[in-house]
């Protein structure tokens, strides 16, 4: 009998969101998965460069298809660059904010303890008409945290990261706002999907991996796959939602379903397949078309020793790369029951018929 | 330590060509480890295993034996060499220079064309003069032949050194000294790596083939000591910087604190590297193969990527104890 939980995908990711986890640092998000998802899984362990694999293991005795799940636990974040007179901190990113939104940002800086700071720049009024105009570039930002330079140095050192200060909102209409949502939604997807396949009956071995580093290249995916060496595997990331001012065809519907891509770096039947489950279980969906590189862990998975078939599920927000990424947590939880779905519809037969494209 | 450094700076070797100063390294090394090859990308692999059993973890040290260089893309019939560059040089700092072709040994000066402004030179303005007039000199000069600056090695003091290769060679006289001091229970495979400024190729199928437990990357980094210069806190003669972040790695905060743990038990005085712009051999050692735990430790350098690199001889003295340390030490594993 599985065992009585208070799982609660929503208060899962609000979480996951709080939770910091910069590129490189991810062990804090890897904790939380451990707390929240040990009732659902066989073995969770963290690998050699930090990526949280999440193993639950097929029903019967016949053999199971291995399918790996991929979803990045890492958000952007800052790094001290230098300390400077009067104990301000110069920045370097880990991962690609737009400097236009950080200003004016509250940080944690993780130093001895965690220390909060604001980011501050020339005010406008000592500013010339030219440098008003333009945006403030990083390295003219500062972290401020209030203390006195030697008191600064004693409890800060260069290479001491800082996330974003922002506890994430529920605003009307289901929708959710906050840090990280890329890609903490689609890690509480992959929590969700565990958690429905508890339910179901399904052959195959999931490894659900909390991937690191995608922020700055993909590299936690890219050893993971090699390392599991997968029959197939399913990226989940975020994609954009629709915004003012934004084409609609770069966009997807926030609340119309997760987004299942198709394109050069997606195995075709995979894409059908994550369709056709959709449409029998009737959960809501999008399909976007990708030229090329998704920008995704699918990327280098796809390509990863003799190669792995890719498919890719995202959830569409706003504003990413912000303090204010906003989504919804119906699109989240449709992701994490149409990636249970397919887990549970998938038979040797199917993978077997993969190699041949 | 000076010696050594000055020695090795003076074996022209460019990405791809790498063949001088991996003999120079090879003879160095020889004494000191249990065997020592070449693999096909033509990095240099020194193991030196442990004198007893061991406990059979691998130490991987890591640095490049390249310089960047350029290679000869065509030769006219008046015997001007054109030229393209191998890693990461800007054209303008390259007229008036002075190259050799380690192939040959055959030394040249770069010149430019005259018609264009300074802002726009480019490689393809460039052109490579073995002195013309000698016919013999130009026939011997190759398409795709690589040339490397040639300038001396000096001493501004007793702590400052300056010399055209000292990225990474500086680094390459750790890992030598390295191999002759360490006495670990582990065994340390040191790689002089080929063709690191045409992106870490050999890093990469190196760290496949070892597998090892852990990977140290030593390199130089940018200090941001000189005038003006970008936020960088590095600074010469403060001691070895321990690498928190560079161009395509960061490294995990628990490496980062276990390094400076050691580095305070052995008294040595460091500095942490946050070089977003520079790209080191870590990031790929990290996402070879099934992913390889990898740090770095590097030497702080001015003027990287002209023929006047200069770091502190104090920098390179005490990231070698700080290597060694980590080395013997069982709690970096």
């Amino acid at each position: 009998m599985p065992m009585e939980t208070s799982f609660n995908g929503k208060h899962l990711l609000m979480r996951l969101s709080d939770t910091p986890g910069g590129a490189g640092d991810e062990r804090l998000i890897a904790e939380v998965l451990e707390e929240e998802l040990s009732p659902f899984v066989d073995s969770i362990e963290i690998d050699a460069v930090g990526n949280a694999v999440l193993f639950k293991q097929g029903l019967g005795a016949q053999l199971h298809p291995r399918i790996m799940l991929a979803a990045h636990m890492d958000e952007i974040s800052l790094i001290v660059m230098k300390i400077d007179q009067g104990g301000f901190l110069r920045v370097a990113q880990i991962g690609g904010f737009d400097p236009r939104t950080l200003l004016g940002q509250e940080v944690i800086v993780h130093g001895k303890r965690r220390i909060k700071g604001v980011i501050g720049s020339k005010p406008p009024h000592l500013s010339s008409a030219e440098e008003r105009k333009q945006t403030v570039p990083l390295t003219e930002l500062f972290v401020d945290v209030g203390l006195p330079e030697q008191r600064v140095r004693e409890l800060i050192v260069v290479g001491d990261r800082m996330t974003i200060d922002r506890h994430p909102v529920e605003l009307l209409g289901g929708r959710i706002s906050g840090k990280a949502m890329d890609n903490r939604a689609s890690v509480a997807a992959v929590a969700i999907c565990l958690e429905q396949l508890h339910k179901l009956r399904a052959i195959s071995d999931v490894y659900a991996v909390g991937t690191v580093q995608e922020e700055i290249g993909s590299i936690g995916a890219q050893t993971a796959a090699f390392r599991l060496q997968p029959d197939l595997a399913i990226a989940i990331d975020v994609c954009h939602g629709e915004t003012p001012g934004v084409a609609d065809d770069l966009v997807q519907q926030i609340g119309k379903g997760p987004v299942i891509t198709f394109g050069p770096h997606i195995h075709p039947k995979i894409f059908e397949r994550l369709k056709q489950v959709a449409i029998t279980n009737r959960i809501p969906y999008q399909i976007e078309v990708s030229q090329g590189a998704t920008w995704t862990d699918a990327d280098p998975i796809q390509i990863t020793q003799a190669g792995v078939p890719t498919g890719l599920i995202s959830i569409p927000l706003r504003y990413m790369h912000t303090a204010v990424e906003t989504l919804s947590f119906d699109d989240v939880q449709n992701a994490g029951i149409l990636l249970a779905s397919f887990i549970a519809d998938i038979d040797q037969a199917f993978v077997e018929d993969l190699i041949c494209y | 330590m000076k010696e050594l450094i000055s020695k090795l700076n003076a074996a022209p070797s460019g990405p791809g060509q790498e063949d001088r100063i991996r003999e120079m390294i090879q003879e160095l090394v020889t004494p000191y480890v249990t065997e020592v090859s070449t693999d096909v990308l033509g990095n240099l692999i020194a193991v030196k295993k442990p004198k007893t059993a061991g406990d059979g973890k691998t130490i991987m040290l890591v640095t490049h034996m390249d310089e960047p260089g350029v290679v000869v893309v065509d030769k006219d019939e008046q015997g001007w060499l054109r030229v393209e560059p191998l890693g990461n040089l800007k054209a303008s700092d390259m007229i008036g220079a002075r190259v050799v072709f380690g192939r040959t040994g055959i030394k040249g000066v770069i010149g430019v064309e005259s018609h264009v402004e300074d802002k726009d030179i480019a490689f393809r303005h460039l052109f490579v003069d073995v002195g013309c007039a000698a016919e013999h000199k130009v026939q011997g000069v190759a398409i795709g032949d690589v040339a490397t600056w040639s300038g001396p090695f000096e001493d501004l003091d007793d702590d400052i050194i300056v010399g055209h290769a000292l990225d990474a060679r500086a680094a390459c006289a750790v890992l030598i000294e390295a191999l002759k001091a360490a006495k670990s229970t582990h065994t340390i495979i040191a790689v002089f790596t080929a063709q690191h400024q045409v992106g870490s190729r050999g890093a990469k199928v190196a760290a496949y083939r070892i597998k090892p437990d852990l990977a140290i990357a030593v390199d130089v980094t940018p200090a941001g000591d000189t005038p003006k210069a970008e936020h960088i806190s590095v600074e010469l003669g403060k001691g070895p910087a321990i690498k928190a972040l560079d161009g395509n790695v960061v490294v995990a905060p628990t490496l980062v604190r276990k390094i400076a743990a050691i580095a305070e038990k052995h008294g040595i005085a460091y500095q942490i590297e946050v070089a977003p712009k520079a790209k080191s051999e870590a990031g790929t050692t990290l996402i070879s193969g099934e992913g390889v735990p990898t740090c770095g430790v590097s030497i702080g350098a001015r003027y990287i990527g002209t023929p006047s690199c200069m770091v502190s001889l104090s920098d390179v003295t005490n990231t070698l104890t700080l290597i060694v340390g980590a080395l013997t030490d069982g709690a970096i594993l």
